[in-house]
């Protein structure tokens, strides 16, 4: 049986390797964090970490997970505490909800790729992250206020992502 | 009127599952309170006679636990209507624990819209914290046989002031629900300056666990034996299911059944459509045996033909007929007899789709005398009650459990995929999970309506308008529930169109029917952001073709300041229109955006302003325009929503309507041709994202007036200040929503 590696954690996976990864997510291992928006990479809901690089599960097939490293937002941190999440909280982000872990993970891409972005990096980066609520201003701010601190490891076993 | 009793614990076990003993308090709130809007279906009589429970309940172990009857879709209510109590209560914000009401009739109307929930409970919720304090204060008292005015009750304890000896809430808990009730004269409630948790901007219940990810919506939905269904439903209105062929659907690993739906009842109401159910052991093995499926439909001919765009266009060019009546003053005629001047336009917007972020999902179970369903409802009741009359059951036997709600902005108040679960789900024995694509939710929605207007004003020799002769052609939220007359009802005309903010002696509104093709509902502001539109542009047309600044063009169009204004008032006329506030929230985006401010040459200001849902709003935007493409630059907003209960969500609130009517005044556009929706996704309904937003002004007003809404107020605006900025900046005038039909979005 094929073993994914999420979080620093091997599954065992008994499925089509082209069922994609948000729903061997969702769906096989209930973890519900990574969302479903269109299925078409076209609103970021379902942002993941594929070894250290954002992307989108909805269209990653499981078989690219064979041998990859996989951080999805229960994996972030081992206590909710990575300063984004920190930060999320302080500037008061999210109104419903459902679209920010996307949006978490693909800031702390982001971060981990580019620590001190600039405005237009961030706007670049977070672009493919649709948020209907129209929290815009607050992620802008939050990810402003975390960018140049130092982003430790998470805590999870994961090496080489976050 | 709220009436306030005692929860004894066996009915508290019933209610929310929890055993402790403890003190429990309900407020019973008759409908009476509630607006007409909602109730629109119900007689007085029974109206109150449905009560309204909420709760609070404080623990031995020092816990409080608050109802929350209320749907949460990121406006705050889990937390709102929680500090007051808190703070009446003078409780410890970090020993609260928030509970999430099922439907039930105990709560009365749930029904979480028209941006109300403040606005009818919180003096309720008052009630309750003060009493429950000065039940706790009792308790003490007697303990310590000491005089009740010496027991201080402050941080979750009642200390008594003397000798400094206290005793915690949950310690008291116990006693306390042995006292009876207090008399509501011995109650004594907080002064404004005093307040700890009202009016504070106090962080979201759900925070910590948004950002974990360990929230659970309607689309998160488990249940042991649970099956996975997509459904493919019939693109046009009234159509059934002819034939099918999922032989190939079958073949597909995962996939368990195909199953019919009955439906293309007319009216549409909250009914299922018809279609097919792809039944899998997973939701991706359902959606791929659904790109297998082969479906033939019996469409209804009424709507076949529907080409949106072609109505609308007729519509503009045709010349009013059939109009009826419905709204005057004055002389119309008279007016323009003696005009100076004349100005006249027509404008028009599409149909939009709500696109929440999480779209529509509900699972159900449901047994031979049972229902239990769990789905991101904004109406529990109205799903309760559909569900109960599907299966023939005595609403006793139909649960519905609220998740969060990934936005809802009116679509999750129509239940329609929680009746698909329910009909699934008896119709395979198994329980079952109803997840919408993102093509399903932009094709199959409950549309905001189109609208035409048509304006002709009368001027005088200073510009003023002194006659107003207007039109609009939009389909009816009521062509969902009764056969289509094509008229729209008062309350959707009350939205702005025959009711404005403007002094105009003579005044006539003219409604032109239209027969909706697809189904109609309401999504945030429902017609008050079609006619906002309108208005604020012909405002716009006006002020520019006389050279006069259109922000204080409005201004001088405004009735004189009410003579009662600053003076205590009773609670109707706290909503009776106040020009003065209006005034103040122009002069509040006046000031922060420095209008008139001086722009590059390929820049421009616009300016739009609307009252709704008893709110007062004033936007100033600024765009640019290079090569024909558009960019927002900034977006001032401010809003007098009366006493504010937290300024953090109502700045939120803002933003986020900011945001919302861009994203509609820029791309939103939902046509129909052969009467299915063409659009299917972000790439083809856009919305607007990071890269394209403005910063963001916002300008809370502080009021002493009652609360009003501020889920929608902010929203009706927006689209008026843009397409005005477009013409400061040099642009063309746009009448025809969207923008991008026009201008490059950039």
């Amino acid at each position: 049986m094929n073993k994914v590696k999420i979080n620093g954690v091997e599954h065992p996976i008994d499925a089509d390797p082209n069922m994609p990864l948000l729903w061997v997510l969702r769906d096989l291992l209930n973890m519900t964090g990574t969302k479903f928006g269109c299925g078409k990479g076209l609103c970021g809901a379902c942002t993941i970490h594929l070894n250290g690089l954002p992307v989108r599960s909805c269209l990653m097939p499981l078989a690219a997970a064979f041998g990859a490293e996989i951080t999805t937002i229960e994996g972030l941190s081992a206590n909710g505490d990575h300063p984004l999440q920190q930060a999320w909280i302080a500037h008061k982000v999210p109104q419903c909800g459902y679209c920010q872990s996307g949006q978490l993970m693909s800031a702390a891409a982001l971060l981990k790729n580019n620590p001190t972005p600039s405005d237009a990096e961030i706007k670049d980066a977070m672009s493919g992250n649709i948020c209907r609520c129209g929290t815009y201003p607050r992620i802008e701010a939050a990810i402003k206020s975390v960018a140049g601190v130092q982003i430790h490891q998470p805590a999870t076993k994961s090496k080489g992502a976050i | 009127m709220a009436t306030l009793s005692k929860l004894n614990r066996r009915d508290f076990l019933k209610m929310t599952g929890l055993g402790s003993a403890g003190l429990a308090l309900q407020t019973t709130v008759s409908q009476s309170a509630y607006g007409a809007f909602a109730l629109s279906t119900q007689k007085a009589a029974a109206r109150q006679a449905v009560a309204l429970n909420i709760f609070v309940h404080i623990a031995a172990n020092n816990r409080v636990t608050i109802m929350a009857h209320r749907s949460e879709m990121g406006q705050g209510i889990r937390t709102s209507l929680p500090q007051i109590v808190a703070d009446e209560l003078d409780a410890d914000w970090d020993k609260i624990d928030i509970l999430q009401a099922q439907a039930d009739e105990k709560y009365g109307d749930q029904n979480t819209d028209g941006s109300n929930s403040v606005r009818n409970f919180f003096q309720p919720m008052r009630v309750m914290g003060a009493s429950a304090k000065l039940m706790l204060r009792q308790a003490a008292a007697a303990t310590w046989q000491v005089p009740l005015e010496s027991c201080i009750a402050k941080d979750h304890r009642v200390t008594h002031s003397p000798s400094g000896k206290s005793l915690s809430y949950g310690e008291l808990a116990q006693a306390a629900a042995k006292l009876p009730l207090p008399d509501a004269k011995l109650l004594s409630f907080k002064n404004p300056q005093e307040f700890k948790y009202i009016g504070k901007p106090m962080a979201m219940a759900d925070f910590a666990d948004i950002v974990r990810g360990t929230t659970s919506f309607g689309i998160d939905t488990k249940i042991p034996d649970m099956v996975y269904a997509s459904i493919e439903r019939s693109p046009i209105l009234g159509g059934k299911v002819k034939s099918f062929d999922a032989s190939k659907a079958l073949l597909i690993p995962g996939v368990i059944q195909a199953v019919k739906l009955d439906g293309g009842i007319e009216p549409a109401g909250f009914n299922p459509l018809a279609g097919v159910a792809i039944i899998a052991t997973n939701t991706w093995a359902a959606m791929e045996g659904r790109k297998a499926l082969s479906v033939t439909w019996a469409n209804n001919p009424a709507h076949a033909k529907f080409d949106s765009r072609a109505a609308i266009s007729k519509l503009i060019s045709a010349p009013v007929t059939e109009a009826k009546t419905v709204a005057t003053r004055g002389d119309i005629a008279q007016a323009f007899a003696s005009a100076a001047q004349t100005y006249e336009a027509t404008y028009s917007l599409p149909h939009l789709e709500h696109a929440t972020m999480e779209p529509p999902a509900a699972t159900a179970k449901v047994t031979a005398t049972s229902c239990e369903v769990w789905a991101c409802v904004q109406d529990p009741m109205t799903a309760r009650k559909l569900i109960a009359d599907m299966l023939g059951f005595k609403l006793e036997q139909v649960t519905v459990n609220i998740t969060l709600l990934g936005g809802g902005f009116g679509r999750k108040s129509k239940p329609d995929f929680v009746a698909e679960a329910v009909v699934l789900a008896k119709a395979i024995g198994k329980p079952v999970k109803v997840t919408w694509t993102r093509e399903d939710t932009t094709r199959h929605g409950y549309y905001h309506a189109f609208s035409v207007q048509h304006y002709n004003a009368a001027l005088d020799a200073k510009h003023q308008i002194i006659g107003l002769d207007s039109s609009v052609a939009s389909p009816s939220i009521i062509s969902l529930f009764k056969p289509d007359t094509g008229y729209m009802q008062d309350w959707e005309l009350g939205q702005g169109f025959t009711s404005h903010v403007y002094k105009i002696p003579h005044f006539r509104a003219r409604n032109i029917p239209v027969i909706a093709h697809t189904r109609i509902g309401w999504v945030r502001s429902v017609y008050n952001s079609n006619h906002a539109f309108a208005l604020n542009s012909f405002m716009d047309e006006i002020a520019r073709s006389n050279k006069i600044d259109p922000l204080q063009y409005h201004l001088d169009s405004l009735p004189a300041d009410e003579p009662n204004d600053g003076k205590p008032t009773t609670e109707k006329s706290d909503f009776a229109y106040s020009p003065l506030r209006l005034k103040n929230a122009i002069k509040a985006v006046q000031k922060t955006s420095g209008w008139p401010a001086t722009v590059k040459a390929s820049e421009g200001w616009g300016f739009a302003t609307h009252r709704s849902f008893e709110s007062y709003v004033a936007v100033a935007s600024k765009v640019s325009l290079a090569n024909n493409e558009l960019r927002v630059l900034e977006v001032h907003i401010s809003i007098d929503c009366g006493q504010i209960l937290n300024p953090d969500r109502v700045h939120a609130q803002m933003e986020g309507s900011v945001i919302f009517g861009l994203s509609a005044a820029l791309m939103g556009e939902i046509s129909f041709k052969e009467g299915a929706a063409e659009q299917s996704s972000f790439h083809d309904y856009p919305m607007l994202r990071i890269s394209q937003s403005p910063k963001i002004v916002v300008t809370l007003i502080s009021s002493d007036k009652k609360h009003s809404g501020a889920g929608e107020p902010g929203m009706p605006p927006v689209g008026a200040s843009i397409t005005n900025a477009i013409v400061a900046a040099g642009g063309p005038r746009i009448r025809d929503l969207p923008i991008k039909n026009h201008l490059k979005i950039g």
